[in-house]
């Protein structure tokens, strides 16, 4: 029996149910496989790009603290793990250092002026250690250990370290 | 039955396939492009900043350079700048030879090929003979100031120090030093002795002994003290005394806190907190700076060695109302001095005298009109008895250096005096700048002895000839040896 109106060109045929439904399913997978791929890749994205801002932070601010550290003449005793106080040169000219970690920032100060934010999101203010050199007393060296929480994955710690010997300290 | 398709499209449908994987190219592509930035940023950053931390290796690779050829052609700057490599990258520096044996050395270390991989720093390395003069007063023994006398400065006694009736010793902020160009904090280190202050002496800054007196004080304090007070015992552990009956801090004026291994007793007055019966670190007894002499050091032409003292005096007596130069003495004996009176010097002088006595007599004076920054350095090996330069104090052969009565150079004179075997011994109404190095020392008669920083590093005294006593990192670019 033939329906009225039935095409009678082949052309003009429509799928069946069973055809629309596996390629609807097939299609429904494949997209849902490549949204999550797409979706991981972005997330990928967005905290490998996240990542490399915090490492380029904490490159700068080790950078800079070993830099003035080295160059040091002396490292004051009220300097702790999270406040570090020193007498160096910037650019041959004496100046007088301080390094404040409070809460996820870390302050820089030159000349007991205003501090100025070198580095967030800390994953701990427990960032300097000193060593003295026997029989001298005073720190000799001083380790820095800086801790970083990415903004968008706080789960992730990065950590980049250094140890510093003080070279124009003025041994008494 | 199922229809099936039979691969043809109409001409509507044409394009979207095509829509679509253009789309899909799109998104990936854009995808792929910022995971290689960010992986390529890694790794431009983290070659970056290995660069940046190598370029300052670099860079103290040519300060090793320099020193080297300072070493290799005694103390003769190449000329120019020199250029190196390493396996890191290169480096250029040049040496700059400054007055009283200092050297400058600028060195710029570059690492990586070009571009923003590349870094480059610039280092300034002062090298100088090494810090070893930083106390007006240092004895091998005992320090002894009598009848009114300043000193601006610190003291340091392996043994013990004391301070006579109306003695001061200042820091160089306090008032009674305004103006003299010193420095240190006016503190008494007596490392294995006790320290007495008498009637009305002051002392503006800490003091701090290891050892006690035949009363059985560290301190005995009829003065003033200004800083801190520790009593500490040299014996490890403080374990000679276990009853705490010696170490006591007695009596006077302190304006800091006292830590002490024995009690505070006498009434003294203490402005901070009072820890007694606590052991606390005691100074280490210290040796004097070794002294080497060696004609490289000096400026050619400018050394001179003579056999006797008395063939050096008869040289002054032609040639000292104009002296500068380097000046070694052979024998000698207590009654064999070498006679400065009258002396007048022009520029940097070092006299060395391997075994006699140096007598200053009536005095030492710069050339009139002379206002050059001069050194002056008396060097004797003498060993003259101490008991002798304190009861006659300043006659010839009582002390190794004695100078008495207008020892006075000009302001722009510092003077270092250098005795390691025997006494030095000045007195009556002067005024020196400069150091004392002895193995004992007397101060008498309204001295002021001014501690003068510029001996604190000369030549042929140390471990070494010449030491790094600067590290300075510039901002980065070329060689240059102005401005940092």
């Amino acid at each position: 029996m033939q329906l009225s109106g039935a095409r009678t060109n082949a052309a003009e045929r429509g799928f069946t149910l069973v055809e629309l439904l596996i390629t609807v399913t097939l299609l429904l997978g494949v997209l849902g496989v490549t949204m999550d791929a797409l979706l991981s890749i972005t997330r990928s994205e967005a905290f490998q790009s996240d990542r490399n801002a915090s490492l380029d932070s904490m490159r700068i601010t080790l950078n800079r603290l070993t830099k003035e550290l080295r160059q040091a003449t002396d490292v004051s005793t009220s300097s702790t793990a999270s406040y570090l106080d020193f007498n160096t040169y910037v650019n041959g000219t004496p100046t007088h250092l301080t390094y404040d970690a409070s809460g996820t920032t870390l302050t820089r100060s030159i000349n007991s002026g205003t501090a100025t934010p070198v580095q967030d999101q800390l994953a701990t203010t427990d960032i300097f250690s000193y060593e003295e050199a026997p029989p001298t007393p005073g720190a000799q060296w001083v380790k820095i250990v800086l801790q970083v929480n990415p903004k968008n994955t706080p789960d992730t710690t990065l950590v980049l370290d250094s140890e510093v010997n003080l070279r124009n300290r003025i041994v008494q | 039955m199922t229809r099936r398709l039979d691969g043809s499209r109409t001409g509507t449908e044409h394009g979207i396939a095509m829509i679509t994987v253009l789309l899909v190219v799109f998104i990936t592509s854009g995808l792929t492009a910022i995971m290689f930035y960010n992986s390529l940023h890694g790794a431009t950053a983290t070659g970056r900043n290995r660069c940046w931390g190598a370029a300052v290796h670099i860079a103290e690779s040519g300060v090793n350079d320099a020193i080297a050829k300072l070493q290799n052609t005694a103390g003769i700057a190449p000329t120019g700048s020199v250029t190196g490599d390493t396996a890191e990258g290169t480096y250029e520096f040049r040496v700059t030879a400054l007055a009283r044996n200092r050297y400058q050395i600028d060195s710029v270390g570059t690492c990586g090929p070009g571009g923003s991989v590349s870094a480059s720093r610039r280092l300034r390395v002062t090298m100088a003979p090494p810090r070893s003069f930083r106390y007006a007063l240092f004895s091998l023994s005992d320090v002894t100031t009598k009848n009114n006398n300043v000193v601006c400065g610190d003291i340091w006694a392996n043994t013990f120090v004391v301070v006579y009736k109306n003695d001061e010793v200042l820091s160089a902020d306090d008032p009674g030093c305004a103006g003299k160009d010193t420095a240190g904090s006016g503190s008494i280190n007596a490392a294995t002795g006790s320290v007495t202050l008498q009637n009305n002496s002051i002392v503006s800054g800490d003091v701090w002994t290891g050892g006690y007196d035949s009363s059985g004080n560290a301190v005995s304090n009829s003065g003033t003290i200004g800083g801190n007070v520790t009593s500490s015992s040299s014996t490890p552990g403080c374990a000679d005394d276990p009853e705490h009956a010696k170490y006591d801090v007695d009596g006077g004026s302190i304006g800091g806190n006292v830590k002490a291994w024995g009690n505070l007793t006498g009434g003294a007055s203490v402005a901070g907190t009072v820890t007694p019966f606590v052991c606390a670190t005691a100074p280490t007894p210290r040796p004097i700076p070794t002294y080497t002499f060696n004609e490289a050091n000096y400026p050619p032409g400018t050394v001179q060695t003579f056999a006797s003292p008395g063939a050096f005096n008869t040289y002054l007596a032609a040639n000292g109302n104009s002296l500068s130069g380097t000046f070694y003495v052979e024998g000698g004996s207590s009654t064999n001095a070498i006679d400065l009176t009258g002396v007048k010097i022009a520029g940097d002088t070092t006299i060395v005298a391997a075994a006699a006595p140096i007598d200053g007599g009536n005095g030492v004076g710069a050339v009139l009109g002379n206002t050059d920054d001069k050194i002056l350095v008396l060097v004797s090996y003498y060993a003259g008895a101490a008991s002798s330069c304190t009861t006659n104090g300043g006659n010839p052969g009582d002390c190794a250096i004695s100078f008495k009565n207008n020892f006075q150079q000009s302001d722009n004179t510092a003077v270092l005096l250098y005795a390691p075997n025997g006494p030095v011994g000045f007195k009556n109404n002067a005024e020196f700048h400069g150091a004392i190095y002895a193995n004992n020392i007397q101060v008498k008669n309204n001295m002021t002895v001014v501690y003068d920083p510029t001996v604190e590093q000369t030549v042929g005294f140390g471990e070494v000839t010449l030491d790094i006593t600067q590290w300075l990192e510039c901002t980065p670019g070329a060689v240059t040896t102005t401005g940092c």
